[in-house]
């Protein structure tokens, strides 16, 4: 079976196709952001031709956008309403107000898709248990209908307090407005979102609204247009959750998709894990801006009930927050075009990046300062003859740039640049070491799975730092993102708010009743016919008084309070040294169903490998040895099997693997470089 | 001579502990103001008690961290601690500022080796006293009658509860679960924080990083140093006046010259009225937590983690027994409205040499208390909240609707006040008009309307800006005063008193209004697209944007 992977990202449509016979061919082309049907259709036809494969024989494609979110950054969604309960419209002008930068004088609010000109208000209320405390003033209604139409909105958001708990009165006002208002978007929050907090489920709301028209204008085109190429396959949309949505659903909760580029990199991360029988893993996929993470634990990717769109330097409370459940990655704005600086005399990498344009020192467009990559380049990571498919780096240039830095640190140049690439990698560290706390895991126990430009480079060194046994580096590691579709499985989550002590004495029966609904309610989000699914469930736990929860995976069958309770009091336990004997509650239901795999090519990866040519050599600097000379591998001359010995650097067209004293590489069969890791002195 | 990267990871590394600390403290907690409303602090220090790093949390423990850890370590000696001994500390004049707030304090082991200290502070929800909260202010005249005070006190021996001390804790306070569930999770943080500074001392040893710390300490002081070198050589005063302390009473009236000089900053309260008979007074630790913070927000900001080095460059003067400097037995519950007050009077005196750094003053936070019992689950509770106003106009920016002007508060959700106790919240929206004029118009006020479902409740307000509003600067005008009112629009209306406590009944309303924040520039120079703007979103009426901004004419 013929698939194509389509992974559009901020630079690059990345693109592979996994025929028949198991071998994979990937594609590169630039993403215009005017034009980005057009950029898909020049990879598609392009590959299409090399691999000799007709668009009729593709049986399915699965597709990544930043349509979405780029609508958001761009703000360039249509005008959009809100409709809250009485009392209540400025809920997206006070949100949470977090001071996000504490000493900021000059600080500002992320600025709200909807203005309080277009905030609208209607009677009505209901209570945290779900009771109507005063009822839907549906005359109201009639007035706001024709308030809309005069303000001449395209898209309107409907989030009523607590209509998590009942929904009621939140349907019933989208549909009298759906009906007076035929041509405009309606979103009901409890339509997208059934957790409790008014300000972060408005605005998942809102942002279902603003992006809707949009993302179903370029499906219908991307669909139009692959069909011109004679591919008329199914297209699957890649959701933050990780798993896939047929077009028509990724129309209907275009909010789900937001960070669909990302989460199919953590999918491929943990098949590439599964297949090499690591469950655990940990991804980390670094480019040019910004470098992220995810956790995998029993091949299961660790998720987050919320994340924020466009945060400022990833600090919490600067971005639009979004309450759908998506992959939990942690970000941090550390790429391989961060900017180093002396600051406070020491060493500091990023915020400052030098993006694409000019772009690091060594490409030679004018960059003057130091970035990761001009350190890796005086490293001797880097080839200056070819990077990143043919670009020629400029040494001198690179050179200036770091010695700015190493004069001011009175270290040498060499010293200068080996302290950029530990800073760089310190920061992912340090982002990875938080969020396994607040998880409760342990990234000693994980395999690193390194993907992006940059992270071949620096992940080994990372691993080494967490304390990994193993880094793992798959094939085309640097379009991590387009493999880890063709590795999703369809799939439909459903997260709930509902408070379920678990020492009560019908808790048994409360968590049927619960699981049954969110059970129901996924499948009514699902798949269509065709093919078994596997439920999978996890609960947001916490002990009775507290306010944060840790998510915890259950077993899908299980419904003994008492073991749900104790899989929750184990993993407290672990991340914070004591149990409480305090009574454990379920507040945060969270289910997924997977639709099954169906046999598939593309799985074993493997591809034609070129002719063995002698390895080149080139000198490199590890803190370990100094300046050694070290061989340069070509990963398309290596075979199944073949064993390397650090240090050393294999190379490819896209990225290079930097393999440090003391580890040890072997080929996999899928020709992922698998790299034991030794333990940090 | 010390490797610059070992100072880079060996700092980095230092700052992420505490700030794995915070977050463990964050997610682990009980109560409202911890969990959301960010009201806790950590910190690890060396083993010579000198505080290394401190999480970006809430910034009034700057500088009362290393003070709250020696007094511990003089009562507790570290020659005679044990891996998982907590120690904690609550007494006002070695360093809490008040008793809600509880210091705990752990030491990290190498082995056998003691090789530094982690510390942790939460404002707990209750510790006795005459009101839930223990922030009454009005009849409250001596520190005994606050509620609990702890002199450094072991709770937990070798990880194992010190029962007595616990027991006496539960004895003595409202709503035990959440504040006993708070200091568990301060444990959770310390224990986090002892195991991660372990092993970090483990990796790099003792020797570099003792090494490193000198230098992290020594660079910081240099950075504020720089900072403050950069600021022309001043003398400047500013006098601003808090309201009164409770009804009857008169005004306080605060003030402040502050000196830029060689690198060194001095505040000098002298001039300050005395501490007053009741609850709201500000011990120096505290004052001083907020001369640090408008120390950074003029020069490193949040470029680099707090630490002690930042704070060497500032000195403090304050008379002993001025508002500023309380002697015992000095009442000191009600300080919390003090955050920003404190940094708009610096504000105010920095404000000729450096008006690009700094605000107009900012709305008057809000923290009322609810307290009583649920008729539902027959159960004691306390609902505390904080509404927050907004901030005061930049010299080149309007100001921002509702947020704090100083610490990092998060809203708490309404769906989940609700959800927690017998109150409904009818409206919470901007208040137009709110925000002072200017050519940079004020952030907005806000108003919270909140329903109370349950009988015999106690209600502990505690704010200010009620008689004096909030100033602006360089001719523009001040924000709107704010005004706390029960049962408006119905026979019974009438205003509370910022700092009053009263009585409530089942179906009583109480209307919170915020003030308004001060403004900056003459209005008459506001753009005209600004003007028309504000009155399309509805934040300016037409009326007062003809007759305060001249549109139109």
């Amino acid at each position: 079976m013929v698939r194509l992977g389509v992974d559009v990202g901020g630079t690059f449509v990345d693109l592979v196709l996994a025929t028949d016979d198991g071998g994979l061919a990937f594609e590169k082309v630039l993403a215009q952001p005017s034009a980005l049907v057009e950029s898909i259709v020049e990879g598609v036809g392009a590959l299409l031709a090399r691999t000799g494969v007709e668009g009729g024989d593709v049986a399915e494609v699965v597709h990544a956008t930043t349509r979405g979110s780029n609508t958001v950054l761009e703000r360039s969604g249509p005008r959009t309403a809100l409709v809250a309960t009485r009392g209540f419209k400025d809920v997206l002008q006070i949100q949470r107000a977090l001071r996000w930068s504490m000493y900021d004088v000059q600080l500002e609010k992320p600025e709200p898709l909807v203005p309080r000109s277009l905030s609208f208000e209607v009677t009505e209320r209901v209570l945290a248990d779900g009771s109507v405390h005063v009822p839907l003033a549906e005359a109201e209604l009639e007035e706001v209908a024709s308030r809309l139409a005069a303000a001449r909105v395209e898209a309107v958001a409907v989030a009523f307090l607590h209509s998590y708990a009942n929904p009621a009165h939140e349907r019933r006002a989208a549909a009298v407005l759906r009906e007076r208002l035929p041509d405009t978007v309606v979103t009901a929050s409890s339509d997208v979102s059934l957790q409790a907090r008014e300000y972060e489920r408005a605005n998942t709301a809102v942002v279902n609204a603003y992006i809707a028209r949009s993302l179903s204008e370029y499906m219908q085109r991307l669909v139009g247009a692959l069909a011109d190429l004679g591919l008329e396959a199914p297209v699957w949309v890649m959701q933050s959750s990780g798993g896939l949505a047929s077009v028509a659903q990724a129309v209907e909760r275009p909010v789900r998709i937001l960070e669909s580029g990302p989460a199919a990199g953590v999918v491929g991360a943990s098949a590439f894990g599964k297949s090499l029988g690591d469950d655990d893993v940990i991804s980390f996929d670094m480019g040019g801006t910004t470098a992220k993470a995810a956790l995998v634990s029993g091949g299961v990717a660790a998720m987050a009930t919320y994340f924020e769109l466009q945060r400022v330097g990833s600090r919490r409370g600067s971005g639009l927050p979004v309450d759908i459940p998506a992959l939990d990655l942690v970000e941090v704005g550390t790429g391989g075009g961060s900017i180093a600086e002396v600051r406070e005399g020491t060493l500091r990498v990023g915020p400052r990046s030098a993006g694409a344009d000019p772009g690091p020192a060594c490409y030679g467009r004018g960059g003057e300062g130091a970035t990761v990559t001009d350190a890796n380049l005086l490293l001797g990571y880097y080839d200056a003859g070819s990077f990143a498919g043919g670009l020629r780096l400029d040494v001198e240039a690179a050179s200036r740039a770091v010695d700015t830095v190493a004069v001011g640190l009175g270290l040498t140049r060499l010293e200068a640049a080996w302290g950029i690439h530990q800073v760089a990698t310190l920061d992912m560290e340090h982002a990875i070491r938080l969020v396994s706390i607040n998880r409760g895991f342990d990234p000693r126990q994980h395999a690193l799975v390194c993907t992006g430009g940059a992270g071949p480079a620096h992940g080994p060194r990372l691993a080494r730092a967490l304390g990994c046994r193993r880094a793992i580096v798959p094939l085309a590691a640097s379009g991590g993102s387009a493999r880890g579709l063709l590795e999703a499985a369809a799939s439909s989550e459903v997260t709930r708010t509902a408070l379920v002590p678990l020492d009560r004495p019908d808790a048994a029966e409360l968590c049927e009743q619960v699981i049954a609904g969110l059970v129901e309610e996924a499948a009514r989000g699902s798949f269509g016919a065709g093919g078994t699914s596997t439920l999978r469930l996890a609960l947001g736990m916490r002990y009775a008084g507290q306010g944060y929860e840790l998510l915890v995976p259950i077993d899908p069958e299980e419904r003994d309070p008492a073991t749900i309770a104790e899989a929750f009091h184990r993993r407290y336990e672990h991340a914070y040294g004591y149990r409480g004997e305090q009574p454990v509650e379920a507040v945060t239901w969270h289910a997924a169903l997977v639709r099954d795999a169906v046999e598939r090519g593309g799985g074993s990866g493997r591809r034609h490998a070129g002719t063995a040519a002698l390895p080149r050599r080139r000198d490199a600097y590890f803190p370990e040895t100094g300046v050694v000379e070290v061989a340069v591998h070509e990963r398309d001359a290596l075979h199944e099997g073949s064993v390397l010995e650090g240090p050393c650097l294999v190379a490819e067209t896209t990225t290079t693997t930097v393999v440090l004293p003391g580890d040890r590489v072997e080929v996999a069969r899928d020709g992922s470089l698998v790299i034991h890791v030794e333990a940090a002195p | 001579m010390i490797d610059p990267l070992d100072v880079a990871v060996v700092w980095g590394r230092l700052a992420a502990v505490a700030e794995e600390m915070a977050e463990a403290q964050q997610r682990t907690a009980y109560s409202d103001q911890v969990r959301e409303g960010g009201d806790y602090s950590t910190a690890v220090f060396d083993r010579d008690g000198r505080m290394l790093a401190q999480a970006n949390r809430s910034p009034a423990h700057l500088g009362a961290m290393p003070n709250a850890v020696r007094h511990m370590l003089e009562m507790y000696p570290a020659e005679g601690l044990e891996p998982g001994d907590v120690v904690v500390l609550n007494d006002p004049y070695m360093g809490s500022g008040h008793l809600p707030d509880m210091f705990a304090m752990s030491p990290a082991f190498v082995g056998a080796a003691l090789v530094g200290f982690v510390a942790s502070c939460v404002h707990l929800t209750d510790v006795g006293g005459p009101a839930p909260g223990s922030q009454a202010v009005v009849g409250v005249t001596d520190l005994v009658q606050e509620g609990l005070r702890f002199l450094p006190t072991l709770v937990y021996r070798r990880g194992e509860p010190v029962d007595e001390i616990l027991r006496l804790i539960e004895a003595n306070v409202r709503v035990p679960d959440a504040v006993l569930g708070d200091m568990r999770a301060q444990r959770a943080a310390l224990h986090v924080g002892a195991t991660k500074l372990a092993e970090l001392y483990a990796l790099r040893g003792p020797e570099l990083v003792g090494l490193v710390a000198e230098e992290i300490l020594d660079r910081s002081e240099e950075a504020v140093r720089r900072g403050l070198a950069e600021i022309p050589e001043c003398t400047a005063s500013f006098v601003d006046h808090v309201d009164d302390y409770g009804p009857g009473t008169p005004p306080i009236r605060m003030e402040v010259t502050v000196t830029i000089r060689d690198g060194g900053i001095v505040f000098d309260f002298s001039g300050t009225d005395p501490q007053t008979p009741s609850s709201l007074n500000c011990t120096l630790s505290y004052v001083k937590a907020y001369c640090y913070w408008a120390t950074k927000a003029i020069t490193t900001r949040d470029t680099i983690p707090q630490n002690e080095g930042q704070l060497r460059p500032v000195s403090v003067v304050a008379p002993p027994g001025c508002f500023f400097n309380p002697v015992p037995p000095a009442a000191l519950g009600g300080r919390a409205l003090m955050n920003q007050r404190i940094v708009e009077l610096l504000f105010g005196a920095f404000a000729h040499a450096v008006p690009e750094r700094v605000c107009a003053a900012s709305g008057q936070w809000l923290n009322p208390i609810f307290g009583g019992t649920e008729p539902r689950r027959g159960r004691e509770f306390i609902f505390y909240d904080y509404v927050m106003g907004g901030v005061g106009a930049r010299s080149a920016k309007d100001g921002i609707d509702a947020m704090s002007p100083v610490v990092s508060v998060e809203n708490i959700p309404i769906e989940a006040q609700e959800a927690r106790n017998p109150i409904v919240v009818e409206r919470h929206e901007l208040i137009p008009d709110s925000g002072g004029a200017g050519q940079f118009r004020g952030g907005l006020g806000v108003r919270k309307d909140i329903l109370v479902l349950a009988d015999d409740v106690v209600l502990s307000n505690l704010t200010d800006r009620h008689v004096f509003a909030p100033y602006g600067l360089d001719g523009g005008a001040p924000g709107t005063l704010g005004e706390i009112v029960l049962n408006p629009g119905s026979a019974d209306e009438r205003k509370l008193h910022s700092k009053e406590a009263v009585r409530l009944a089942h179906g009583d309303v109480v209307s919170f209004r915020v003030s308004g924040s001060g403004g900056v520039g003459d209005p008459r120079d506001r753009a005209r697209e600004s003007v028309e703007r504000d009155v399309r979103e509805g934040v300016v009426t037409p009326e007062s944007a003809r007759r305060v901004y001249g549109l139109g004419r």
